[in-house]
């Protein structure tokens, strides 16, 4: 340990572009979400009726079921682009949305890390935002 | 509301709470006023649409709840979450193990900056462990949605029965976990952590003084996150109850440091999982909208309220929790199981 008095750690740009990345698009993504349920209670047409959809789920329906009864079908990944402007699509873009700020985040970390000559770290940012990203576009 | 910190160094306060946060809560309390007041949900099979809000509220509610028990006891609202729903609840597996990895993620999100900004996170550390416990969490996630589809109802049986045996054996690791470290000595720095440049150090407000570190056993570090990962995608628990003790206790990674990578880790590790359960229509944004936010809001709270909270009465409560969902969900997969019914569960 360090003794009292001696220069700071200092911050890591890495450490501080991740966070403000992930940190801002997590409240976009929760304003997104509060809107659109907002929205979905006071009558915005979306693919599943609120009512059902909550008594459904509370008494035990399989995910597929209630899709099926409200939308003829199981929805893909990204059904949510096909229909942007309906309650549950917003919802869902929001959550989404949160979810993909941790692919730029790492893809910005690995470029700093490569700029500060740490090819390792900077390959294993390339790769987490990889391996987030192939299963986000329906790859893996 | 103004939290601040020292920033390393002691020279300059790091705000904690920001506007955009306190707009944030604002925005959602208003939203479900507005909804209490003016929605018209009419009634659906034996629920009231009344009922139906109520709910919502509720669950918005019992999330942030779950968030501020999560960060004070250092793990994620996955944890809490999956094993009280399904335990007490008749919502369908693959929907509350989605809706779980959810939970533990945005907790785990809206956390990273704070915890950044305070140097309580090593990122370098992060991606060290990011790949290994991000193809553990993908294995488990399409392990789930695929036994889900092939087994059924016996198949949610046998989840909740081993989930049951989980969480009896993480309940133990906390009752266990007095033989934490917070500061763990290790002279001996391992070969992969000094090829790789992983031990560093940290500031450390309570000692007001920066804490150096050295890493040893990184390879079996890694295997272990595989492990997490699978456990944790396959459960939609997140990792933060497993990935801090392999950081702390096996890796010699101080306790703070540990709590912090484990949050910004499983959400990596969660953003990856969440997607074989989307592809099966297990993640249905209007269920999973109060429980997101109330992690979000929650978390805040949460990180607000840490150092005024005594860790010891919410470590007992965590405990309690656990063991009491953990039986719950033991009673109820061996009901399915094995076809018989359990008196009082």
């Amino acid at each position: 340990m360090h003794e009292p008095g001696q220069p700071p750690v200092q911050k890591s740009p890495i450490a501080r572009i991740y966070g403000e990345v992930v940190y801002w698009c997590t409240i976009i993504a929760s304003i997104l979400v509060i809107i659109s349920t907002t929205c979905a209670f006071l009558g915005m047409p979306g693919l599943i009726d609120p009512a059902y959809l909550f008594s459904s789920i509370w008494t035990g329906k399989e995910a597929a079921e209630i899709w099926h009864s409200s939308t003829g079908q199981l929805p893909d990944s990204h059904w949510y682009l096909y229909h942007l402007w309906n309650a549950d699509s917003l919802a869902m873009s929001g959550i989404v949305f949160g979810i993909f700020s941790v692919v730029p985040a790492s893809f910005a970390a690995s470029v700093i890390f490569f700029k500060q000559g740490q090819k390792f770290f900077g390959v294993m940012g390339i790769l987490t935002g990889l391996l987030i990203l192939l299963p986000f576009l329906g790859l893996i | 509301m103004n939290t601040s910190l020292q920033e390393a160094g002691g020279k300059k306060p790091v705000q904690l709470w920001a506007p955009e946060l306190t707009l944030l809560v604002l925005l959602t309390l208003l939203s479900y006023l507005v909804i209490a007041v003016f929605s018209n949900i009419p009634d659906s099979g034996e629920f009231h649409g009344g009922l139906i809000i109520l709910g919502m509220f509720g669950s918005f509610v019992f999330s942030v709840l779950i968030a501020i028990v999560a960060v004070l006891g250092g793990v994620g609202g996955g944890v809490i979450f999956t094993p009280i729903i399904l335990g007490f609840t008749s919502v369908d597996t693959l929907i509350v193990r989605a809706t779980g990895l959810v939970v533990a993620m945005f907790s785990g999100l809206i956390s990273a900056r704070p915890l950044l900004r305070r140097g309580l996170v090593d990122i370098k550390l992060v991606f060290f462990g990011a790949v290994p416990i991000i193809l553990g969490s993908l294995s488990g996630a399409y392990s789930a949605v695929h036994l889900s589809h092939q087994f059924g109802e016996t198949g949610d049986a046998f989840v909740r029965l081993s989930l049951g045996l989980l969480i009896l054996g993480i309940a133990g690791l906390f009752i266990l976990s007095g033989k934490r470290s917070e500061y763990p000595v290790n002279e001996n720095e391992g070969p992969l952590a000094k090829g790789l440049g992983l031990s560093g150090s940290y500031w450390d407000d309570s000692l007001n003084r920066t804490v150096d570190y050295k890493i040893r056993r990184g390879r079996y570090g890694l295997l272990l996150l595989v492990l997490v990962g699978f456990v944790g995608g396959f459960f939609g628990l997140g990792g933060g109850w497993s990935v801090v003790p392999i950081f702390n206790l096996l890796m010699y990674v101080p306790l703070k440091l540990s709590a912090g990578c484990s949050g910004v880790l499983l959400a990596l590790g969660n953003a990856a999982a969440i997607w074989p359960y989307i592809a099966a229509g297990a993640l249905i944004p209007l269920f999973v909208a109060p429980w997101m936010l109330g992690q979000v809001i929650g978390g805040i709270i949460g990180a607000h309220i840490l150092s005024i909270v005594r860790a010891g009465f919410v470590r007992i409560l965590l405990i309690g929790l656990l063991l009491l969902t953990g039986l719950k969900l033991i009673g109820r997969g061996m009901e399915g199981v094995f076809m018989f019914q359990i008196p009082f569960i």
